[in-house]
């Protein structure tokens, strides 16, 4: 037998197994910080960012999920790592749009594509997201 | 694989429309089982040959949808050692359940009163009852369950207590797959002249449950987890709390007299009241063909055959690196075997499982209080029924290691 969908892919897997700027201690007052959480399966994430003269200097998350919850926070700290803050609420716009409605996506988040084909994983992709929409609305 | 003279899953699949050119291995039986033909012909035949308003029309096929559904109702009272009367079709065990709290506990409940039910329910038999004790000021108590987690009946005598005022439980849990010691359960609070629920939805496909003996004040049931159609549950109620009840819903169907707003409305006889609006005609009809299918089976190799895959299923996966059993091994012969890995998300294992057409549930399993108890949030489940076999085993097993070299 043989995986039909590609949910599973390397690029996903790799952020999931390897998660960048992932961090097990507890953000301090230099972060702004937001959780996304989802009681119905444990997906726990808690996103942080340090923010320099309007660029993000740092973004890291700590918590625990499914494969594609990991992945795709992973995903999301890396894609807003050094981008200033006018560039991570146009990030937010385009990702929203493709969540709703499909489209394009940056090509950091290509890996992201395969949850399209599996609409019940897409709570577990989006939690994230919705934790960086709450921290945009505290900058 | 080991098959009995008299019972064979592969022929009983082939009854199975929805199973029998699929290539997928259907685990998810506590959630919903498949249909048999018998059941799909009598819907079909409900629409085309012999549908009617029920109870309303006086025209020939009006009187004989009426009997038709009438004589569904004698089927499933039978089923059950109930009393026509007492026997009430509702939409769900859910709508059934809602209708006992809410129309027969609620008045009777002050605060400081318990109502009692176990760590095991599905929310479905946890939600109403709170709601009840938060409307009273009633406390909601809890039976818990053992380490290995089977329901602890060392807790029972807590029961024995004059504010104890109801007692619910589940026949089958829906995650464990324990099967409740009913008898002695129900024999106890008798004694202590408490009234009794008992959720029968998980258990009914694959015991039968007589109502007499069992001594219980309510039993509920749907009709979707025993090969019967969705929209369709039971409710008994023995008659003499039937009496002191009061219909959930109001409507068409359900009453005698309705006068202007200085006359009560009379409500209908029993069980005609608690029936509001058309009755679902196709879904009864179609439920009483489920029974007849359950009761031309035969029971003792359905249920040694049920024992032998769930037996297997529990001891291949326990047997894998890295799987967590939450399914007591005392309870693995009831066919619902739970299980976690220490590593892969339940969501990821059952992904992967679909990937490979198996089909198995993973999350809370509406049973978030259990699995609060259990210390998790979500879990992977293999609920197993007549027509699975030991190859579906196999391929379930082969999807967790599959999973297991995928995540890991």
């Amino acid at each position: 037998m043989t995986l039909k969908s590609a949910l599973f892919k390397e690029a996903l897997l790799d952020h999931f197994k390897q998660p960048r700027n992932h961090r097990d201690i507890p953000f301090d007052d230099h972060y702004i910080v937001a959780r996304g959480t989802n009681p119905r399966c444990g997906d726990d994430v808690e996103i942080g960012i340090r923010l320099t003269e309007n660029r993000v200097e740092l973004a890291e998350f700590r918590g625990r999920g499914c494969s594609v919850c990991i992945a795709s926070t992973s995903m999301l700290t890396e894609s807003i790592s050094g981008n200033t803050w006018q560039e991570v609420e146009t990030l937010i716009s385009s990702v929203d749009a493709w969540f709703e409605k499909g489209g394009e996506l940056p090509a950091t988040l290509e890996p992201l594509e395969a949850v399209k084909s599996v609409p019940g994983r897409k709570k577990c992709a989006v939690l994230s997201w919705n934790a960086l929409k709450e921290i945009a609305e505290k900058v | 694989m080991q098959v009995t003279k008299e019972f064979s899953p592969e022929r009983l699949k082939s009854k199975f429309p929805g199973l029998v050119d699929s290539e997928l291995a259907y685990l998810d039986n506590a959630a919903t089982t498949h249909k048999p033909d018998s059941v799909i012909d009598a819907i079909e035949r409900a629409y085309s040959q012999q549908y009617a308003s029920v109870h309303r029309g006086l025209f020939a096929q009006a009187e004989q949808a009426s009997e038709l559904y009438e004589e569904s109702r004698a089927i499933l009272a039978g089923f059950i050692g109930a009393h026509t009367r007492e026997l009430i079709f509702t939409r769900s065990a859910t709508e059934s359940i809602n209708q006992v709290a809410q129309g027969w506990l609620l008045p009777r409940l002050k605060p400081g009163d318990w109502v009692w039910l176990t760590r095991l329910e599905h929310h479905a038999n946890y939600l109403p009852w709170d709601r009840v004790c938060r409307q009273t000021g009633a406390e909601l108590k809890i039976i818990e369950l053992t380490e290995d987690h089977r329901l602890d009946l060392l807790q029972l005598s807590q029961l024995d207590d004059p504010r104890s005022k109801f007692l619910t439980l589940t026949a089958q849990s829906n995650v464990t797959g324990e099967v409740l010691k009913l008898s002695e359960i129900l024999n106890m609070a008798n004694a202590f002249g408490i009234p009794t629920l008992v959720d029968a939805s998980q258990l009914i496909s694959h015991q039968s449950l007589d109502v007499q003996t069992l001594g219980t004040d309510f039993m509920v049931f749907s009709g979707h987890k025993m090969f019967g159609p969705t929209g369709i549950g039971v409710l008994f109620a023995k008659y003499s709390r039937q009496t002191e009840m009061e219909p959930l819903l109001l409507g068409g169907g359900m009453v005698d007299w309705v006068g202007d707003a200085h006359t009560p409305p009379t409500w209908s006889e029993a069980p005609q009241c608690f029936e509001a609006g058309s009755p679902n005609f196709a879904g009864a009809l179609g439920l009483a063909a489920a029974v007849k299918f359950i009761q031309a089976l035969p029971a003792q190799a359905f249920n040694q055959h049920l024992k032998h895959i769930g037996i297997n299923c529990y001891q291949r996966l326990s047997d894998l690196p890295g799987i967590i059993m939450l399914t007591p091994k005392s309870a693995a012969g009831n066919g619902i075997i739970s299980f976690a890995h220490q590593q892969v998300h339940p969501h990821d294992l059952a992904q992967v499982a679909g990937d490979l057409n198996v089909g198995i549930r993973a999350g809370h399993h509406c049973a978030q209080p259990l699995m609060q108890s259990l210390g998790l949030a979500a879990c992977a489940r293999a609920s197993l029924s007549l027509y699975n076999t030991d190859s579906d085993i196999d391929r379930l097993v082969d999807a967790v290691d599959q999973a297991t070299r995928i995540f890991t």
